[in-house]
């Protein structure tokens, strides 16, 4: 009949419209791969398994889990502690942080931690014998070494960043502007700091200093451990990486393209280049070069006076910050064949990782 | 091609409603929904009206005499319907328009939902690209996705603790499959006066398929997907019987039990 759409023609509707939204992935779908190395082995956080990888030969050690499960998603790079676990947080269904022995890849905790209400984006960092894990869910929480929470700190909003200490303070960057400094003797927030916009990525310590860019487009510099603003600089765009400090200078990209290179001690900018694409990872020093990144998938070697030692092109887009070793160079690709692309010191290819 | 004409702009209109709403991501999206109504109400109205027409129609003594007579021949039935429909003026798709252009909205508004609140560096990054200028997204970012008791970025649940015993309560789908169960109900058209009018049986059987359907589907979307979702849902739901009722068309009788449309004829 003519007149009105047949049931088996509404249930087809009804069934594309499931599909289409199911297609439009669930709200932790893919992000970027994340990586950690030792002088042997690197460890890829690459979605449904972490894999140790070796670092000579390029294959794969062990991968956990066995078998790919929507429970556990791994992007976050693990923290390897002072007794030789990996701590990993997974951005799957169930929250799990999880502790792994680093060389056999086996489970260490009688069960993994799952307090936290949201997802594991930042790695977590050791201090002192201290765990302290930022969660999506806006908690930092603190974990002795073998997965028994000690305590938990709320702050604002959704925390992205791996934490940094010195021998005062852990310091903590949100994606609610703000850069914490957290007294782990009393477990409370000494002073924070408006950045006026999201802290997507870890601060950086140096020279009583510390330093962290925001959606703000600006780079900002804070005495330790008072807390005294230093100095702030403008870039083009938004930063989302961490500043590099290297000697007297700080490195930083932006998403308008650009890389500065500033002086630590005061912020003033002694050199400035437009690269290829949006900087989000942030610059790594490999040697004596200043290594940055582009999403247009090119990697760019710079020396501290802004002169261009190499550059490559790789495929894929480039997001995650490289890890780097005395000898090697590895950098993740998203949306490439290759998981993890090792480079030596002029950027020649050593080897290619792609999971089976 | 639709990320730039649909998912972009929604995600942009939702968040210029957040930034005026004083940052209350519930209160954007129900003030959003309120003007994708309005925005869509000429439709309704046309929808209405097209039904109603439809309804005329199978009253109408040469439809029904046409029905009789080509009862067996599908095929001749199906022209003389097509002729009857053209000379009345009537457009048969009328009445199924505006609902498939709600597919298109509900698909760009879950993808804005999502790209809106943004869970993972990956989706925050394609946000921060997809902010229109006159947006001051860095101040905007994040969103505050708290309403009520619910983060509208994921599927809610209402903790209940009865001594010891606690479970989660999924609220929002019971609200949205009721809801939309009650919508589907207060605006079923009447049954056919003729029963041997096998179109007219049809439409009301598929009505009533559609009552019992929708509900279960959007009480699973409600179930799985951000609730922010579900609580476009329910607003939508009753924004609508509110709309039918202000153009005269609910039928509140149909909520009364053992009232089967046939006895209020």
């Amino acid at each position: 009949m003519p007149v009105f759409p047949k049931p088996k023609i509404l249930l087809l509707l009804a069934f594309l419209l499931v599909l289409s939204l199911t297609a439009c992935a669930s709200p932790h779908s893919a992000t970027w791969a994340g990586v950690y190395a030792t002088e042997e082995v690197a460890y890829l956080s690459n979605g449904a398994h972490l894999f140790a990888i070796d670092l000579k030969s390029g294959t794969e050690r062990w991968r956990y889990p066995e078998k790919a499960t929507a429970a556990l998603q791994f992007y976050a790079p693990p923290l390897l502690t002072s007794d030789g676990q990996l701590i990993i947080g997974s951005a799957g269904s169930d929250n799990a942080l999880l502790s792994l022995d680093a060389q056999s890849g086996q489970e260490r905790w009688a069960s993994p931690f799952r307090g936290a209400k949201d997802h594991w984006i930042a790695s977590p960092m050791e201090h002192q014998g201290v765990i302290y894990a930022p969660n999506a869910d806006g908690h930092l929480y603190l974990l002795d070494l073998n997965g028994n929470l000690l305590s938990e700190k709320e702050m604002d909003k959704h925390l992205w960043a791996t934490p940094v200490a010195d021998e005062h303070y852990v310091y903590l960057a949100g994606l609610d502007h703000h850069l914490y400094a957290f007294d782990p003797q009393t477990r409370q927030v000494v002073w924070k700091a408006d950045l006026k916009g999201s802290i997507p990525s870890r601060p950086s310590l140096a020279n009583g200093l510390i330093l962290s860019g925001s959606f703000a487009s600006r780079l900002y510099a804070f005495e330790v451990p008072g807390g005294q603003a230093r100095w702030e600089a403008q870039t083009r765009g938004w930063i989302w990486g961490s500043p590099l400090v290297l000697g007297e200078n700080v490195y930083v990209g932006d998403l308008a393209a650009q890389i500065y290179a500033f002086r630590l001690n005061d912020g003033q900018l002694l050199w400035q280049k437009s690269v290829n694409g949006p900087v989000v990872a942030g610059p790594v020093a490999f040697g004596e070069t200043i290594i940055f990144l582009s999403e247009s998938g090119d990697l760019y070697a710079f020396d501290a006076q802004g002169n261009l030692r190499w550059q490559r092109k790789l495929g894929g887009a480039l997001y995650t910050p490289p890890a780097v070793t005395s000898q090697v160079l590895l950098v993740v690709p998203m949306q490439a064949q290759e998981a993890l692309i090792a480079l030596d010191a002029q950027g020649n290819l050593l080897w290619t990782f792609t999971p089976k | 091609m639709w990320d730039l004409l649909i998912v972009t702009p929604l995600t942009n209109l939702l968040l210029w409603i957040y930034s005026l709403s004083g940052n209350n991501f519930g209160l954007a999206i129900i003030l959003f929904t309120i003007l994708i109504r309005l925005v869509t109400w000429p439709l309704t109205a046309q929808q209405l009206k097209g039904a109603q027409a439809l309804q005329e129609l199978q009253k109408d003594k040469e439809w029904q005499a046409i029905q009789k007579k080509y009862a067996k021949d599908r095929e001749k039935l199906a022209q003389e319907q097509m002729r009857l429909y053209k000379e009345r003026g009537i457009n048969p798709f009328g009445s199924c328009l505006p609902t498939l252009i709600q597919f298109p909205i509900l698909i760009g508004l879950y993808q804005s939902l999502v790209r809106a609140l943004a869970t993972t560096p990956y989706g925050l990054l394609q946000l921060g690209r997809s902010l229109y200028p006159f947006l001051n997204a860095a101040s905007l970012i994040p969103l505050n996705s708290r309403f009520l008791w619910m983060d509208l970025g994921r599927p809610e649940s209402l903790p209940i603790h009865l001594g010891s015993f606690s479970f989660g309560l999924p609220t929002l789908a019971i609200i949205v499959a009721v809801t939309t169960y009650l919508q589907s109900k207060l605006t079923m058209p009447p049954s056919p006066s003729d029963p041997q009018d096998a179109s007219a049986a049809q439409a009301a059987m598929m009505s009533q398929m559609m009552s019992i359907y929708m509900p279960l589907l959007l009480g699973y979307f409600a179930l799985t997907f951000p609730s922010g979702l579900s609580v476009y849902f329910i607003v939508s739901n009753l924004l609508g019987i509110v709309q039918y009722a202000m153009l005269g068309k609910v039928n509140w009788r149909t909520l009364l039990p053992g009232k089967s449309q046939k006895k209020q004829e």
